[in-house]
């Protein structure tokens, strides 16, 4: 028999993560803040629940997916917040990208509620969970984990187990900051290219193929040529990733020469007045540096 | 020029090769394979007795090498290098023939190496800059990329011996375009091996083992076919640097000098420039610049 699913957090990634679940067959009732975005998925045979607690209450494993720890905060604490529904036996599997340390408070708090909690950031895009590809990093438990594996792993096809509670989403951070580096020097040399009289298209077909040419430099390439719709990960979504790797860097003394550079970019983007374009807006920044148009 | 030994199959030419290090040996060897003529010259003779050994002719100097052959590669360390063999008497300048292809897969400055295209072609040659993307390795498993700048004509000539060196060949556009291209595709190995550094300690001073972590990064999305083969060498370096610190230090300097020439920022090549001279002044200049690890975790702290 199939276990009962809650999901809460039905934004880009986590409403792709629920299509994924409904089609492999599982009774799926969901929560977000705005109703009408969920519609889609309810008529794909999602069950809505007016608060979190509702979806907690309703499902043997409860997973969440928002932007920030302050979202996480919003959605697990409070009367009408997760824990508060969780049932003994139940497990809250934890999808967002938030502060290590938030997490791992969160997992105490589900754990004096006799359930166990584990962190399950995910690294891949919209495009990436569709095709089935997308990689999963679980921190917490490794009964817990052993328990909600075979689930993961009809999202995707890569479950990794990193450690206790907080260490997936460290590890998340920690492979996140090269998204932003990587996208940074690609764009480098995009422009050095182009100066150098070589067209943009011919350049960026040879980026795409060479040895630095990354799943994500594949997948995020022909967004300097044309941006995607809707924004997949915006400046201020790859900031707040930045910032996290760059705090975590100087708590536990490790310098982040190439991630801080990167993150002084994106500031420099949202001072552009980018903040909500697809991070690989950055290309606009470092063109406009460079006295070329865009 | 092009004469087909095995009539109606493969044509195979008579080529030649000056330089014959870790990566040029290993383009000749290839091109032996093939089935193609192939005479080459080395500095050190000792060196390319394997080539010998599998059929290649030795040439005593450059210029015997353009001299005896339709079709001239090189392939060198830098600019002062690649000056060393064209020029001077015993030169390839002074051996080529009318119509011969001069093939450079030399990582060098653009400016020269366009200077040099019009040494070739007062010569009654033409000139290619052809330089790689890739290493050894991917040149055996034969999947090597190949960007080319030169003349349309002289490149469709070239073009069939090419892809006996690799699958993946781009004309880029006129002389010394590849090599821009070249440099400019470089500087995201370095940056791109120093974010991977940083994400590394930062995973393990967290807590998760050092191999868990380039396990889980070697398979996410950042994971480019470079972070797949150099991202290991964080927990044992390899005997023989693949590409070691001065080399990579010398395509930045080059991405660097390029940038400032034509306007263009390169933050994170600036930045990640400076640890390639800290790998250099611990110690490091002959290693694998994957050594950069090395200083990173220096300064988190950490032992290697």
């Amino acid at each position: 028999m199939k276990a009962a699913l809650g999901f809460v957090g039905l934004g880009l990634m986590g409403g792709a993560i629920v299509r994924r679940l409904l089609e492999k067959g599982h009774v799926v009732t969901g929560h977000n803040r705005t109703r009408s975005r969920a519609q889609p998925l309810v008529e794909a045979g999602m069950r809505f629940a007016q608060t979190p607690r509702d979806a907690a209450e309703a499902a043997d494993i409860v997973f969440s997916m928002v932007t920030d720890t302050q979202a996480l905060r919003a959605i697990a604490d409070g009367p009408g917040g997760i824990v508060a529904g969780l049932k003994p036996g139940s497990i809250y599997v934890e999808m967002s990208t938030v502060d290590a340390d938030a997490s791992r408070e969160i997992a105490d708090a589900v754990s004096r509620a006799g359930c166990v909690m584990l962190d399950a950031p995910v690294s891949g895009s919209v495009l990436t969970i569709q095709r089935g590809e997308l990689s999963i990093m679980v921190g917490g438990p490794r009964e817990a984990f052993e328990r909600v594996r075979p689930l993961l792993l009809d999202i995707g096809p890569k479950v990794t187990h990193v450690g206790g509670n907080g260490l997936a989403v460290s590890m998340k951070i920690a492979v996140n900051l090269s998204i932003g580096v990587q996208m940074q020097a690609l764009c480098e040399s995009l422009l050095l290219a182009e100066k150098a009289g070589i067209a943009r298209a011919t350049a960026l077909e040879v980026l795409m193929n060479c040895a630095t040419a990354s799943p994500m430099i594949k997948y995020r390439g022909p967004f300097l040529l044309a941006p995607p719709d809707p924004v997949w990960f915006n400046v201020n979504m790859m900031q707040k990733d930045l910032n996290l790797a760059v705090a975590m860097g100087q708590r536990l003394g490790v310098p982040l020469p190439s991630a801080a550079v990167s993150n002084g970019m994106f500031t420099a983007a949202r001072g552009m007045g980018f903040a909500e374009k697809e991070m690989s807006v950055v290309f606009d920044v470092m063109a406009r540096l460079s006295g070329v148009s865009a | 020029m092009i004469e087909n030994q095995t009539p109606g199959v493969i044509p195979m030419a008579n080529l030649g090769y000056v330089g014959l290090g870790l990566m040029g040996g290993a383009v000749a060897k290839r091109l032996l394979e093939k089935g193609h003529a192939v005479t080459g010259h080395n500095r050190t003779r000792s060196k390319v007795q394997w080539l010998e050994a599998a059929g290649m002719r030795f040439a005593q100097t450059p210029r015997e090498v353009a001299e005896a052959t339709d079709m001239v590669f090189s392939m060198v360390t830098d600019t002062k290098a690649l000056h060393a063999i064209v020029d001077g008497p015993d030169g390839i300048l002074a051996g080529l023939r009318p119509g011969t292809i001069y093939i450079d897969m030399s990582t060098v400055d653009a400016a020269a190496s366009r200077a040099l295209s019009v040494r070739v072609a007062a010569a009654g040659a033409q000139m290619l800059d052809a330089p790689v993307s890739g290493n050894h390795i991917t040149l055996k498993q034969g999947t090597l990329a190949i960007m080319v700048g030169g003349q349309a004509e002289a490149f469709e000539r070239a073009r069939p011996v090419l892809l006996d060196i690799g699958p993946k060949v781009t004309r880029v556009g006129a002389n010394g375009l590849a090599l821009s291209m070249k440099i400019a595709s470089n500087l995201g190995l370095a940056v791109q091996m120093l974010a991977f550094c940083e994400a590394v300690l930062l995973a393990e001073k967290s807590g998760i083992a050092r191999s868990v972590a380039v396990e889980v990064l070697t398979n996410s999305v950042i994971a480019s076919p470079m972070i797949k083969y150099r991202g290991p060498f964080v927990m044992t370096l390899p005997d023989e640097a693949w590409f070691n610190v001065n080399m990579m230090q010398k395509d930045m300097n080059l991405a660097l000098a390029m940038g400032q020439q034509l306007n263009v920022p390169l933050p994170t090549t600036a930045t990640t420039n400076e640890f390639l001279t800290a790998a250099r002044a611990m110690g490091h200049a002959d290693k694998d610049f994957a050594v950069i690890f090395d200083v990173l975790a220096e300064m988190a702290g950490v032992k290697r």
